[in-house]
């Protein structure tokens, strides 16, 4: 009896301590971003001082709204979703079904490019992105993104493209090889193109991939760092994005206002949080099994 | 019914068509003001242009130029390898700003890449740069030609803790005299270690703590290289120079400070977590630092406890001693610059607004703000100007003041010669292996480049 108590409270212990740990680092954020001080997790005084980059510009007047950077680092996530799932389902799914020349030197290729550390091609991918500066209605002066070009939210989304795709193919792959054939052997029978296959068949059945793939990217997107400041031009730029903004409370010659990181970094936290909230139960089924093993 | 539709239709083209043409009288030049600024000391070095944007469309419209400046500010406090790169990268994709501000040591090597214009042709049409304090130009010239125009100066003083020299035993008339002393050359470098040294043995502060200099690498350890006899820069050539004897002076100076008097440290701490509240909080004898820091410790760090009037107390400020008797002080500025782009297509509505933010009102602001040292001529008579204490207190530094060498290569010989007195500061040298390292890696890095004495 004792011992059938003990099992469960046991694994309860073992996954509360490692919790607690993360969800103590995340009570004391939220504690600080409201406290003008804290001791531990005791608030020495609650302010929303901290939360007024909500309504005006910490830096002065002549810096971007909190919400130009938002919709900026947003535009750029999606996009960079998009185009990686889009991608990696289709190319994922030809060498996971199809045989032609040269299929399996192209996946050793993607591993290669992934094993590249991105600050190795910093400097080729500037000149990249100066050259596709130069091409007609792309480079420059698109809507909302600016282009694809330097300086531009749709450039550092092309790069991030380029440097999550060798992931995504190989997880689509994956997931592809999981999918049983007979359902799309009854298809292609049936009459099926294979265009149509991949969209009405397989598609549906990897739903949990998708989303996995399309929360890192959303994710790698939305917290990247060091691609947006190379290839944008000021944190405080028409292309600034959240984790630049961040950084301008956190200077190395001057004392850093935690509390307002805290504030920031919380709120920069709040669509991730979102974000997965509204995938969870697609990303869940990874784990339960999904379709495993086929029908 | 149509008939009148069309009528009003045609009419509405007519209007809007003429209101275009009137539009089109005028054209609108977008200058881009990039700034690095520390927020909110700083932000006048940006903010400044939005008034001077005003002044000059006014003049534009009444000198009958059709051109309209809007200007867009960039300004952050972005770290400076970042910044500039940004600004070599941008300048390839000519996505640059049209006014640059940095400090003044990265002419040499904007200049010679042709990424700036001189500026001494077209200042001639703007005489408001008349009133910048003469000597400041040397500091933006680069091959006999301006090639930026000053927007801040500092100076980089001796602070000292006088709390804790009265608790050495020092009298309130004893340090008052302080900075005179060391002003007359009465009070070495070599003194003030002493001082350190008997502060750290009677336990007033911790070891390590009785003289700090900067944590990293930055233009404050010239000044003292400058103290030895050291030279930089060698006026007939251009070329830049290490002096071996100064030099091995310099590298002794901090091989006795850490290790014989064992009152030196602070080297390689954070800024914003140790640095800055060490000097702040009383934790340290001796620091040299910079006039700007003056308001980031009232602004960021001593608010509570009563900001300036706490610190006018509490700190003494004077100028780095001399090495030696009789020798003399010094201090070191290094001025910030507004330079403009080559590619900059209306370079002369850039310079124009350069001259509208570089009078008594825009720079005493900025100067009030953020405690740098004006740049301008009798500024010290401007009434908001002579109100601040520390600047009127400072501004005789400038008269020892001294200055990094504007040269392409200063970059390397900064990091060379940091590097072997960090070695020497951590005991890894002994001063001759910091000159022997030194003279080694700026030969092998510059070869020709640099003129070893």
């Amino acid at each position: 009896m004792l011992r059938s108590k003990l099992k469960p409270a046991l694994a309860y212990l073992v996954l509360i301590v490692p919790s607690s740990l993360i969800i103590l680092g995340f009570l004391w954020l939220l504690i600080t971003s409201f406290s003008t001080r804290v001791e531990g997790l005791q608030s020495l005084g609650w302010t929303l001082n901290n939360w007024r980059f909500l309504w005006e510009s910490p830096f002065g007047p002549q810096y971007p709204s909190i919400w130009t950077v938002t919709l900026n680092t947003l535009v750029m996530s999606l996009i960079m979703t998009l185009i990686v799932v889009v991608v990696s389902s289709l190319t994922g799914y030809a060498l996971s079904r199809m045989k032609f020349p040269g299929r399996k030197g192209f996946l050793s290729l993607t591993l290669i490019l992934h094993a590249f550390p991105s600050v190795t091609l910093l400097i080729p991918i500037y000149f990249v992105l100066l050259w596709i500066a130069k091409i007609p209605l792309i480079g420059r002066d698109v809507p909302l993104l600016g282009g694809f070009g330097y300086n531009t939210i749709g450039g550092v989304a092309l790069v991030m493209v380029a440097f999550q795709l060798p992931f995504g193919i190989w997880i689509m792959k994956g997931f592809f090889d999981n999918i049983s054939w007979d359902m799309e052997r009854s298809a292609l029978i049936d009459g099926a193109s294979r265009f149509k296959v991949w969209w009405q068949i397989i598609m549906p059945n990897i739903k949990p991939g998708i989303a996995a793939l399309s929360i890192f990217s959303f994710l790698t997107a939305w917290n990247a760092y060091l691609i947006p400041l190379t290839f944008t031009a000021g944190r405080a730029g028409k292309s600034a994005v959240l984790s630049l903004y961040l950084q301008n409370f956190i200077s190395e010659s001057v004392m850093t206002e935690w509390n307002a990181v805290a504030a920031v970094g919380l709120f920069q936290l709040v669509p991730v949080v979102l974000f997965f909230l509204f995938t969870q139960e697609a990303l869940l089924n990874i784990y339960s099994g999904g379709k495993k093993g086929g029908v | 019914m149509k008939r009148l539709f069309l009528l009003m239709l045609i009419a509405c083209f007519v209007v809007s068509g003429g209101l275009i043409a009137l539009g089109q009288d005028t054209e609108t030049v977008t200058i881009t003001v990039r700034c690095r600024a520390k927020p909110p000391m700083e932000d006048w070095r940006g903010n400044n242009f939005i008034g001077a944007a005003k002044g000059l469309n006014t003049d534009l419209e009444a000198a009958g130029d059709p051109r309209r400046v809007e200007v867009v500010i960039i300004q952050d406090n972005i770290d400076w390898g970042d910044y500039v790169t940004e600004f070599v990268l941008s300048y390839v994709a000519n996505e640059e700003p049209d006014i640059w501000l940095t400090g003044h040591e990265y002419i040499g090597v904007q200049a010679e890449a042709g990424r700036i214009i001189a500026l001494d042709a077209l200042m001639k049409e703007f005489p408001g740069f008349n009133s910048v304090i003469d000597s400041l130009w040397n500091s933006t010239s680069y091959k006999g030609e301006i090639w930026g125009v000053p927007q801040d100066a500092e100076a980089r003083p001796l602070y000292f803790n006088k709390a804790l020299l009265g608790e050495l035993g020092w009298t309130a008339n004893e340090i008052a005299a302080l900075p005179d002393k060391i002003e007359k050359g009465e009070f070495t470098l070599y003194d003030m270690l002493t001082v350190a040294k008997e502060a750290v043995d009677k336990g007033v502060v911790a070891d390590g703590n009785g003289f700090w200099m900067r944590p990293s690498n930055g233009p404050d350890f010239t000044a003292l290289y400058y103290a030895f006899g050291g030279e930089t820069i060698d006026v007939a050539t251009g070329k830049l120079v290490f002096n071996e004897v100064a030099g091995l002076d310099y590298y002794q100076f901090f091989y006795d400070a850490a290790q014989t008097y064992g009152s030196m440290g602070g080297l390689g701490l954070g800024w914003g977590d140790a640095w800055h509240p060490g000097v702040s909080g009383s934790k340290v004898l001796f620091w040299v630092g910079g006039t700007w820091q003056w308001a980031e410790w009232a602004e960021l760090f001593l608010k509570d406890l009563g900001g300036e009037a706490y610190m006018w107390e509490t700190f003494g400020i004077a100028l780095i001693p001399a090495a030696e008797q009789g020798g003399e002080a010094n201090s070191l500025t290094h001025p910030m610059a507004y330079l403009i782009s080559s590619q900059c297509e209306d370079p002369d509505l850039a310079l124009a607004l350069i001259e509208y933010v570089t009078d008594y009102g825009s720079n005493t602001r900025h100067a009030i703000a953020s405690t740098h040292l004006g740049i301008l001529k009798e500024q010290t008579e401007y009434k908001f100007y002579k109100d601040s204490r520390l600047l009127s207190e400072t501004l005789y530094m400038l008269d020892y003041t001294t200055f990094l060498p504007n040269n392409p290569y200063w970059g390397p010989y900064s990091t060379i010669t940091y590097e072997a007195l960090a070695a020497v500061v951590g005991g890894d040298f002994t001063p001759q292996e910091a000159v022997e390292f030194v003279v080694d890696g700026l030969q092998r890095e510059l070869g020709d480049d640099v003129i070893i004495r």
